[in-house]
């Protein structure tokens, strides 16, 4: 690239970036959305909605932190049950809307010995023939699509054979990161970004059977204090265009794939 | 260029610099000139948030701070909203965590002025107002100056304990630090690369200052 | 002595290193103070001047009382006229050989001040150093910029920690010459440190030497020379 080019490329690179709101309601989301909530929240914003800033994180994480008094107006967790846990503690209203299902897949990139979309049965496959040294899933402690993958394993009888070589990501983003990017031979991550363009432009997919683990709910409460616009965008997310950008990730709500 | 996330440490690092320049002062000037037991056991508690792992100062702040401690909840009352996850608890954390950076300089260059330039101005009748600015402060400014760019830079590229304190609310608290592991996550990798570059860039120029003032103070006829 | 002493110091300072004195100075008159390295020449100085705060004494200087221990008086020394030439002249290295003088005027309106600065320097053979900074003056022009910044002082009392030791022979003389006019005029009592036997002999009116913290004997310095106790710990030969 000539000099003028790349000077231009550099100006461009310093204009402020549309994406990351400075201003607007803020809203906590499961790292699972990192695809799809921008989208989202273009939508809405677009509808005259204004702006929402976004903060993508484990589940756990942000329930701790919306417990120590951060100031979130909508939480959009990926399991059910620490949506319920700010509800009881009152720092959320009930009961909450459930706007879709997390979905677990095996990711791996391309030119892995790995063939994901064998599923399940791959992965077991792969972990006994030692094809995965090293597997990324988001931490179990605290995310819920680690503690599915935790689940998963255990049920297909491998978790012993797998927990050595995990690599644990601090959100199932990160987990995804860690996939992509080579630290790991595989990956145990959400649908929803094994659909984004990141990862389906750079490896491939299979689901692992849903039954294996409790199912990932994936549900949004307006929190304490919320303000009017937090409330508009938490209405927004059962509106139809958010639906379709849902169903898209992968992350429509049960019987509705 | 996320320029909210830059300019929030760039505003952060300044808010911590400018207040920690006279407390590193203070403490400093009273170390050297005041302290005589006891100055190693307090020079070392100084020195503690160099040593401790950026989570373990954070959970310790954040219990310091957090809504249930009694500093954080005289806060939410005065203020309507939590000392934490706020950019007041970032400072205050920030404040904490700096302390040595802008002490240590300030009390080697404080302690290498002879005494007897201190006597020479009590004795030519400057109290000890006037010898300090007469005397000191004119031998010691490169060394709290030091302090200064190095409280600054160091701010910049705080990552634990402002993730602890302050979360990563955008506009808020989400330093450019931050951002870039968010962007990282989100796979943003060329938004994240120009928020490092841009980092990397305000550290540069703080070594180098901090080069052109250390031989400035070795230069100074003592 | 029957008239009022110019200045009167009696004081004891315990620790590792005990130092006591008894010493009474008429006006304008010179001590010089002698004795081996640790005796504690430079601490009696260093207590008149109010440097050193020892656990019991009283000095009484120019009429004011400066320490008193027993009625709990300690005036600190910035507020006592005291000149005094360190041994190692303390100027303040980022200040002009002027300014270095003017700090020790504080109190007189500026232009005064400055009249006198450079009056002061003149008697000491400084003029055309103003603006010059202690780096760039040899050891003999610090000694007598370190000189007239005491003097500007106005002192009531001048101490000087070995004026005469490591200077060149012009400015020893400046600076004898300069002491000797003080005396003629009727300035302050001089106490001053030296090793230079001839030196103190010809310019002190009494010779006080010192060993170990105390003063063994003080008097003209012909006679305390004679000594043969002080010739022991002077090692006279």
């Amino acid at each position: 690239m000539s000099l003028t080019r790349r000077t231009l490329a550099g100006l461009i690179a310093l204009a402020p970036t549309r994406a990351w709101a400075s201003e607007g309601p803020l809203v906590a989301a499961a790292s699972d959305l990192t695809g799809a909530l921008p989208v989202i929240a273009e939508r809405f914003r677009r509808a005259g909605g204004g702006p929402v800033r976004l903060t993508f994180g484990s589940s756990g994480a942000l329930t701790r932190q919306i417990e120590a008094g951060a100031p979130f107006e909508v939480f959009l967790s990926a399991e059910a049950s620490l949506a319920r846990r700010l509800v009881s503690s009152g720092r959320a209203e009930g009961p909450g809307r459930v706007y879709g299902q997390g979905r677990l897949v095996l990711f791996a990139r391309k030119g892995s010995r790995v063939r994901p979309a064998g599923g399940s049965a791959e992965l077991v496959r792969a972990l006994k023939d030692g094809r995965i040294r090293r597997m990324a899933i988001a931490n179990p402690d605290h995310a819920p699509y680690g503690r599915a993958a935790r689940e998963a394993l255990t049920a297909l009888g491998v978790w012993t054979l797998a927990e050595p070589r995990l690599v644990l990501g601090d959100s199932a983003a990160q987990a995804a990161r860690f996939a992509l990017t080579g630290g790991a031979d595989a990956g145990l991550l959400p649908l929803s970004l094994a659909l984004g363009p990141e990862l389906a432009r750079a490896g491939a997919y299979g689901r692992i059977d849903p039954t294996l683990h409790t199912p990932l709910v994936q549900t949004a409460v307006v929190l304490r204090g919320a303000s009017r616009e937090g409330r508009a965008f938490f209405d927004f997310l059962a509106s139809p265009p958010a639906r379709a950008v849902l169903r898209d990730f992968g992350l429509a709500p049960e019987g509705d794939v | 260029m996320d320029a909210v996330a830059f300019a929030l440490s760039f505003k952060l690092s300044l808010w911590t610099a400018c207040l920690l320049a006279p407390i590193g002062v203070l403490v400093a000037r009273t170390l050297a000139y005041q302290v005589r037991r006891g100055r190693a056991v307090l020079e070392g508690i100084i020195a503690l948030p160099l040593v401790l792992p950026p989570t373990v100062l954070g959970f310790y702040l954040l219990a310091a701070l957090g809504d249930a401690s009694p500093l954080g909840a005289a806060w939410t009352a005065l203020f309507g909203q939590g000392l934490v996850f706020s950019f007041e608890g970032l400072v205050a954390a920030s404040l904490i965590a700096n302390l040595p950076f802008a002490v240590q300089p300030a009390l080697r260059a404080f302690e290498a002025i002879r005494p007897e330039l201190r006597e020479a101005a009590w004795v030519s009748g400057l109290g000890p107002w006037r010898t300090f600015w007469t005397v000191e402060a004119p031998l010691a400014w490169p060394g709290v100056l030091t302090g200064f760019i190095l409280t600054f830079a160091h701010t910049m590229g705080e990552f634990g304990v402002v993730l602890m304190i302050g979360g990563s609310i955008p506009g808020e608290t989400r330093t450019a630090a931050l951002a870039i592991y968010d962007k990282v996550q989100a796979f943003d990798d060329a938004g994240a690369g120009v928020l490092a570059a841009a980092l990397v860039a305000v550290s540069v120029v703080a070594i180098i200052a901090v080069q052109a003032l250390g031989s400035r103070l070795a230069r100074h006829d003592r | 002595m029957t008239a009022e002493p110019a200045l009167s110091l009696s004081f004891r300072r315990g620790g590792p290193a005990q130092v006591a004195a008894d010493l009474d100075l008429a006006p304008g008159e010179i001590l010089a103070l002698t004795g081996p390295s640790g005796a504690g020449k430079t601490t009696l100085l260093r207590v008149v001047a109010g440097l050193i705060r020892p656990g019991e004494g009283r000095i009484a200087c120019g009429g004011e009382i400066w320490l008193d221990t027993a009625a709990g008086i300690f005036i600190p020394p910035f507020r006592r006229r005291t000149g005094l030439v360190f041994q190692a002249y303390a100027l303040l290295p980022h200040m002009t050989a002027l300014q270095n003088i003017l700090m020790a005027m504080g109190d007189l309106p500026r232009e005064q001040g400055r009249e006198e600065a450079h009056r002061l320097m003149a008697a000491l053979d400084l003029s055309g150093l103003e603006n010059r900074k202690p780096a760039n003056l040899s050891g003999g022009q610090q000694q007598r910029v370190a000189m007239a910044r005491a003097l500007a002082r106005r002192p009531s009392v001048l101490l000087l920690d070995e004026p005469l030791s490591a200077v060149d022979r012009r400015t020893r003389r400046r600076v004898r010459d300069q002491l000797a006019a003080l005396r003629e005029a009727g300035g302050p009592p001089i106490l001053l440190v030296t090793h230079d036997l001839e030196e103190a002999a010809g310019l002190a009116d009494r010779l006080a030497v010192m060993e170990a913290g105390r003063i063994l004997r003080c008097g003209p310095p012909a006679e305390v020379l004679a000594d043969p106790q002080v010739a022991g710990v002077l090692d006279l030969g």
